[in-house]
């Protein structure tokens, strides 16, 4: 209430909240005019109080299942705005940029570049290298020769294969271990040997294409890339 | 002389409380409704306060117990029982509060005549329930822990979560606004 003093106004409210009788009499016999403002008071805080006590029925308490609180409709308000804002910088970054929009056109299902000519051999016989393709080989049904395969002279004829490929296909069929060094140089070659053996054949390629083969033990052979001839490692001297 | 002794009896009710609540984290569940039948009438008084209606209070106070019940092993020592429960009521009855404010604009006006049922008591003055409605939650929440539950400065504070004169500034606030409110519609009760 305005233009009551504050110590006034404070003993007021002590008085409506905790005084008695007596009190208010003494405090009306001192301050006759607030006299009307505390029975205000007192009367507002006796109702206010009345008005919490209600009769109360105390129900059996049995815990609630949780409850899932639905989200909050700002919450997805928010995560859609943020999408389109999103969006938007998106596709600004892509235009501003000048980057053109892909465009995916149909065409017919895209032809087969041709392979490779595959190397033509004049033999096919079905021998496995453990080296070259990594199966154990077959045991020879046929009782042993005496002369092995790979020293019968054959024809080869092998167009642009790699080299590796055609060491290979010159040991296949012969009964030749073939061991490729490491650093190996690869490249694609054309052959055309007659009447040599398979080994006979490897030194000619050795010596066409520059590697070398050394024969390790019976129908085995390792097969080393030529090398420079060696610079001396150490100079005496001025 | 009167302190002290005032002090020992908040002292002895705390302990009373923190033995019944290391009783139900051990297990008991009989202490857990020997806390619900001690503290039902004060909570219930709160949410009746801040949400005006008995059964949503009674709702809430429900709830209120069931957060309790769940969440009992987070309470800190360092407070009292009473006004940490006491907190969570407010809190509670609060956000229940504002969400019915929304939900209340939509209720027809058959539907609410509907909803009044006949051997319900009446409102002790109609008067102070359109004050208090007047006022905001948090107004009201005030109102009810001190002249309802006839809680102290102290407890208030510490149900509040600030200290004692912040709430003895906002219950004086609180109670300027329910004066101002409930003078008005007195006023014009009598002009009417």
């Amino acid at each position: 209430m305005k233009g009551i003093p504050p110590e006034i106004d404070a003993l007021m409210w002590s008085l409506a909240e905790e005084g008695g009788p007596v009190a208010q009499a003494e405090f009306e016999a001192r301050h006759a005019r607030y006299g009307p403002e505390l029975t205000r008071r007192i009367r507002m805080v006796a109702e206010l109080r009345q008005a919490g006590k209600s009769p109360v029925h105390r129900p059996t308490f049995t815990p609630r299942p949780v409850k899932v609180a639905p989200t909050p409709r700002w919450a997805v308000v928010s995560v859609v705005g943020l999408a389109v804002v999103a969006f938007g910088a998106v596709t600004y970054v892509a235009v501003s940029s000048g980057e053109k929009p892909k465009t995916v056109i149909q065409q017919d299902p895209p032809q087969k570049t041709p392979e490779p000519p595959k190397p033509q051999t004049t033999y096919t016989p079905p021998f496995h290298d453990p080296i070259v393709n990594n199966i154990p080989p077959e045991v020879p049904q046929d009782p042993p020769k005496k002369v092995p395969a790979y020293m019968k002279p054959r024809d080869i004829k092998i167009e642009q294969t790699s080299l590796t490929t055609a060491i290979a296909l010159v040991a296949q069929g012969s009964g030749l271990q073939v061991t490729v060094a490491p650093g190996f140089e690869d490249r694609q070659v054309t052959l055309d040997y007659r009447g040599l053996n398979a080994i006979d054949t490897l030194h000619a390629m050795g010596e066409q294409y520059g590697f070398t083969v050394l024969q390790e033990e019976e129908g085995h052979v390792l097969v080393v890339p030529a090398r420079p001839a060696q610079e001396p490692t150490r100079r005496i001297g001025a | 002389m009167l302190a002290l002794t005032v002090d020992r009896a908040k002292t002895g009710a705390f302990d009373e409380d923190l033995v019944l609540v290391e009783r139900f984290l051990a297990g008991d569940i009989s202490a857990f409704e020997a806390l619900y039948a001690r503290y039902y009438d004060k909570v219930l008084s709160i949410a009746r306060g801040v949400l005006l209606d008995g059964d949503e209070a009674a709702d809430a106070v429900q709830e209120v117990f069931t957060l309790v019940y769940r969440n009992l092993s987070r309470f800190d020592r360092r407070a009292r029982f009473s006004t940490w429960l006491f907190r969570i009521t407010v809190n509670r009855s609060i956000q229940e509060a504002r969400r019915n404010r929304h939900r209340s604009k939509h209720v027809e006006l058959d539907e609410a005549v509907a909803q009044v049922a006949p051997d319900e008591p009446e409102p002790p003055d109609p008067q102070i329930e359109a004050a208090m409605a007047k006022l905001a939650p948090a107004d009201r929440a005030l109102l009810a822990l001190f002249y309802w539950d006839e809680l102290s400065l102290g407890d208030i504070a510490e149900s509040l979560g600030c200290n004692v004169n912040a709430a003895k500034t906002r219950l004086y606030r609180a109670r300027e606004r329910f004066r101002s409110v409930y003078e008005g519609s007195v006023t014009e009760g009598v002009l009417l």
